[in-house]
């Protein structure tokens, strides 16, 4: 029996070698596309997990809502929480906090900048992860240890397993190698290769435990220059990442509650800006990736992808695979016709519904197989070329891994039902006596399902194009007009203090157009801190604005062509503009430039409106005159909101985080570079220069962003793909069986052109269908997904229009290839068809 | 035996009513050879589509051996199909994709026959109707007397108490039309009940009885000389 079905499939298939062919080549690449999509997502989906005991550790988070700005959730918390852990959690086995910093390492002839991690000694007790050399837990109990990767091993030491051996950091200090990491794998949030102890003398960690007022405030402030005049703006704000182990995972919520006690007991209050709360959570570590992070994520490269983001891609994943099985479906059923008199014949002879449901599932299940194996080949081809693009190193085992194994035969199983399920109960219905006349039998209602199947189609398909254009549109505006801030050839270095003979030197180089100092909050640079820099304002009169201070010179807003809305801008010409030492408890005075956002939070209607006015800044800060309103400006586009700002020209008093914005003439990059550096090296500064280009820090930003953006479009061209084979299959077919309706008409006197109208508007018309019918759901999701920023291009109808233009245009030209050549054909030769 | 009685057949659509056959009644001996003619459209092929349980009337009774079937539902019709009946058609409808072995094997197919036995008798089939030298070729391959032969073999494969023919002889030349004529009067001779619908008078005469209707009624019956 089974040898009798296999016979009839495999030479149906043959028989019809170009509708199965096109079948089972989209399903392939329907799968494929799946396959890889889930295999990402899974990737995302499982940071982390590779830590021992990973369910026991959890990061303290910490969530910020200040008036007037949005809400922002970041992976630190409060430096002091640390200590407080062991008291407020019982649970609690192990604390650990992480600093990280960017240093210069030296050993021999290989001297690099590297990102370094401060760790308290317990963190390789929390966070396990596996060694190839010595014990990470005790190496840090030395304080001049530190834990290396095997890679930064071989980088620097050309051996495996350097123990004992030294590196110098930063020119000054010597650290001993204690224990040597495996690699780690992408999927992880750890972007350092080395962990430095916490407990030398000169770790990030010892100087923010030294600090005076360690135990105040919600960011711990410390004191740089003058200890006696603790003014906000001249603190350095601490960010740790806090790590727990817990005894009992379940305690968490628990865990976290009793963090908040804390706060609400006034443990802090004095560092947050009034009106503001904050609100601690514990995050398991391998949840840790997935949160929606904003503000100093730390670690600098750390390009998430959102739940939502991954959520979409692997719903248009799962559409473009049902595009695939459609295609089959619906060539299937196309073919029911050709094989009525075999479903009579077997009928006559005894079969029933169910043997004849069971042989086209069967059949069915040969394409379904055979796609799999072709797909399997295909995801196995391009992973390499996925893997690099995504930074991964993501395989496909599923021959070692039962649950990808099962995975894949419940869905070869699924798929033959869902592609063979159809058409088997259509074709099992059939009468007997009906089917063996002879001729074309077409039972009423599958003409119905198949139009509704290409509409589908082509609604998901102008969908996806839709959705493709906005995003990559609006990728476009966000890096580059959307900035308003011309950020093309700026090379940022950080150098504090900026203003030095370094600074000096530069301005006057040849390949240097312009050069300006500013504060690093202003220009982002991992350091969305919300709080750092806030301070109260207000106008006499009007409502208190909570506003970040940014630090400029004069040739700032030139550099970045930032012109006024009102007012001017900084001028050495202006002897006010720049304030001088403070006289604590004197409040300073001079001038002030805002943003717009900074203009309306004080509650003014126009940027005229401000101009002139006095504005206090504190508690204790000073009184200043607003001079000028600038428009907004920001690198974090993803915020729906700009901060209210205000810049001055304060370097007398700002103690640390500086950056210098140097603006390169195009034709002379190279050559400015090395002599930039050069000059550093010679300026005797600390270490190696830390610079890079601003235009590659904001494609970094949006890097998740960009590379979601590719794999959907992507997915958009294999959708787009499929909807075209599955066309062209259709077409063929219906034509096929129309010749003889067509050899009549042609007969009667129709010309060529009116039978080309005729079929082609037959497949226009679900195209049409599919445009009114995407074009609303559409506009509704990009519309709310463009409402996440904070400036977005307008969603033009041009775009829909376009879309759904190109959408008919495939498939005109999709059917017309196949029509022109049935036209072609003599009448006579139609006729006689049978 | 078979016995109509009072058989009609109506067909509906949504507008039209027609009635295929008119209080049809007919007996038909075990291993009787019967013809069935009549002009077009006169219901010679609903006829033989209600004897051969492939369609139900729309009233009346069918005393199929012994059985009333008139109102039996769409199993049990294929299982009495399946265990009693062999069907030969004017446009012989072979499977194409099956080699002409594979479509007799259709026919026992269903009956749950152990895969070397069917082969077996399938080629005993072929051998009885001088086609066993193209058991391997495919029905494209064969010219439209051999492609009749071969539905013959089919239909006497299953060894059948009743076999319907539908103009076998419609689309062949005298020759294989003959040839058809023999194999039926054999099967006849050998005690299977034959019921043929056809144009020719002359391969009518090659039956024991002849029923000719019109428009649905039956109008005359002739015994042929033995």
């Amino acid at each position: 029996m089974l040898r009798n079905y296999l016979a009839a499939a495999l030479r149906n298939l043959d028989r019809n070698g170009f509708y199965g062919a096109i079948s089972i080549a989209g399903l392939a690449l329907g799968l494929t596309a799946a396959i890889l999509t889930y295999l990402y997502v899974g990737s995302e989906l499982a940071y982390d997990r590779f830590v021992e005991d990973s369910a026991h550790a959890f990061v303290v988070t910490s969530e910020l809502r200040s008036p007037g700005q949005a809400q922002v959730v970041s992976d630190y918390a409060p430096a002091w929480i640390a200590r407080q852990i062991p008291s407020a959690i019982s649970q609690a086995s192990a604390t650990a906090r992480l600093a990280y910093d960017q240093v210069s390492l030296r050993r021999g002839s290989v001297a690099a900048p590297e990102e370094l991690a401060w760790v308290d000694p317990t963190f390789f007790s929390i966070v396990r992860l596996p060694a190839i050399a010595g014990d990470p837990s005790v190496a840090l109990a030395d304080p001049a240890g530190v834990v290396i990767t095997r890679s930064l091993a071989r980088k620097y030491f050309g051996v495996d397993a350097p123990i004992g051996e030294t590196i110098e950091l930063d020119g000054r200090q010597i650290l001993r190698v204690g224990a040597v990491l495996a690699d780690l794998p992408s999927e992880t949030h750890l972007t350092q290769q080395i962990f430095a102890s916490g407990r030398a003398s000169f770790s990030r960690l010892t100087r923010i435990d030294s600090a005076p007022s360690a135990d105040a405030g919600y960011a711990t402030w410390l004191v740089t220059s003058q200890p006696e005049q603790p003014v906000k703006a001249r603190f350095e704000t601490v960010r740790l990442r806090t790590y727990i182990r817990l005894r009992n995972p379940d305690q968490a919520p628990a865990a976290a509650m009793a963090l908040n006690r804390l706060i609400a007991d006034g443990a802090i209050g004095r560092g947050l800006p009034p009106g503001s709360s904050v609100r601690l959570n514990l995050v398991p570590l391998t949840s840790l990736h997935l949160e929606n992070f904003r503000g100093a994520n730390l670690g600098a490269g750390d390009v998430r992808a959102s739940r939502g983001g991954l959520i979409g891609l692997v719903a248009t994943a799962s559409l473009v695979l049902g595009l695939a099985v459609v295609n089959l479906v619906n060539l299937t059923t196309a073919q029911a016709a050709e094989r009525a008199v075999e479903v009579g014949v077997r009928k006559v002879a005894g079969a029933r519904r169910r043997d004849l449901f069971i042989q086209f599932v069967g059949e069915a299940s040969l394409q379904v197989i055979t796609a799999t194996a072709l797909a399997i080949a295909l995801v196995e081809l391009s992973l390499p070329a996925l893997n690099a693009f995504l930074g991964k190193s993501m395989s496909f085992p599923y021959w070692s891994n039962p649950t990808a194994g099962l995975a894949l035969a419940a869905c070869v199983v699924v798929l033959s039902l869902a592609a063979g399920g159809y058409p088997g109960v259509v074709l099992s219905a059939f009468r007997p006596a009906q089917a063996l006349k002879g001729g074309a039998v077409v039972p009423a209602g599958p003409s119905g399902v198949r139009f509704a199947l290409v509409v589908g189609q082509f609604t998901v398909l102008i969908g996806l194009v839709v959705a493709v254009s906005v995003v990559w549109m609006q990728t476009g505006y966000a890096t580059g007009q959307g900035l308003r801030m011309d950020t093309e050839q700026v090379l940022v270095v950080q150098a504090t203090p900026c203003r030095s003979a370094f600074e000096a030197e530069v301005r006057r180089l040849p390949g240097v157009r312009a050069a300006a100092c500013s504060s690093r909050n202003l220009l982002g640079l991992d350091d969305f801190d919300p709080v750092k820099n806030v301070m109260d304002a207000n106008v006499a009169g009007g409502p208190t604005a909570h506003a970040d201070m940014g630090l400029v010179d004069q040739d700032w807003f030139s550099l970045y062509g930032i012109t006024p809305l009102a007012g001017r801008l900084f001028s050495r010409d202006r002897g006010k503009d720049e304030l001088p030492v403070q006289n604590y408890p004197e409040l300073q005075r001079g001038s002030v430039v805002i943003n717009l956002a900074a203009a309306r939070a004080l509650g003014f209607s126009t940027p005229a409106a401000a101009l002139g006015r006095q504005v206090q800044v504190g508690p204790g800060y000073g009184e200043f005159e607003i001079v000028g309103v600038t428009p907004d400006t920001t690198l974090d586009l993803k915020s729906a909101r700009v901060k209210a700002t205000f810049f001055l020209v304060d370097f007398a008093n700002y103690p640390a985080d500086q950056v210098l914005s140097i603006k390169l003439d195009g034709d002379q990059i190279p050559e400015t570079l090395r002599t930039i550096d050069q000059l550093w090296r010679n300026s005797g500064q600390a270490g190696e220069i830390r610079r890079q280009f601003l235009d590659d820090y904001v494609q970094r930003l949006y890097v998740a962003t960009i590379r979601q953006g590719v794999l959907v479009s992507v997915l958009c061209g294999l959708a787009l793909l499929l909807a075209c084979m599955g066309l062209l299959g259709l077409a063929s077919f219906t034509a096929q069986r129309r010749t003889k309706e067509i050899g009549v008409r042609r007969a009667l006197g129709a010309s060529r052109q009116a039978i080309l109208q005729m079929l082609i508007w037959q497949f226009t018309k679900p195209v049409l269908l599919a445009c009114l019918i995407s074009w609303p759901i559409a506009a509704l999701v990009m519309r709310s997904w463009l409402d996440g920023f904070a400036y977005r291009i307008e969603l033009s109808p041009l775009i829909f229009l376009a879309a759904g233009l190109a959408a008919l245009f495939v498939a005109c030209a999709t059917v017309l290839t196949h029509a022109l050549r049935v036209v072609s054909r003599r009448p006579v030769e139609a006729l006689r068809h049978e | 035996m078979l016995r109509l009685e009072s058989i009609s057949k109506i067909y509906r659509t949504d507008e039209i009513e027609t009635l295929a056959l008119n209080e049809v009644s007919l007996e038909i001996a075990p291993g009787e050879f019967v013809a069935i003619m009549g002009p077009s459209g006169c219901g010679k092929s609903t006829l033989l589509n209600v004897l051969g349980l492939l369609d139900s009337p729309s009233s009346g009774a069918y005393h199929f051996f012994g059985e009333e079937v008139s109102a039996y539902s769409e199993r049990q019709l294929t299982r009495l199909r399946r265990d009693r009946i062999g069907f030969v058609f004017q446009s012989f409808n072979l499977i194409d994709d099956l080699s002409v072995a594979e479509n007799v094997e259709v026919a026992l197919l269903y009956r749950r026959v152990p895969a070397g036995e069917r082969r077996r008798r399938a080629l005993d089939a072929l051998e009885s109707v001088d086609m066993a030298h193209r058991a391997r070729h495919r029905p494209k391959q064969l010219s439209g007397g051999q492609q009749q032969r071969v539905a013959v073999a089919r239909a006497l494969v299953s060894d059948p108490s009743l076999i319907l023919a539908d103009e076998p002889t419609g689309n062949l030349d005298t020759a294989n039309g003959e040839a058809v004529m023999t194999m039926l009067a054999n099967a006849a001779a050998a005690g299977v009940t034959v019921v043929m619908v056809t144009h020719s008078g002359a391969h009518a005469a090659r039956a024991q009885r002849t029923v000719r209707l019109l428009d649905g009624r039956v109008v005359s019956e002739t015994q042929m000389a033995a």
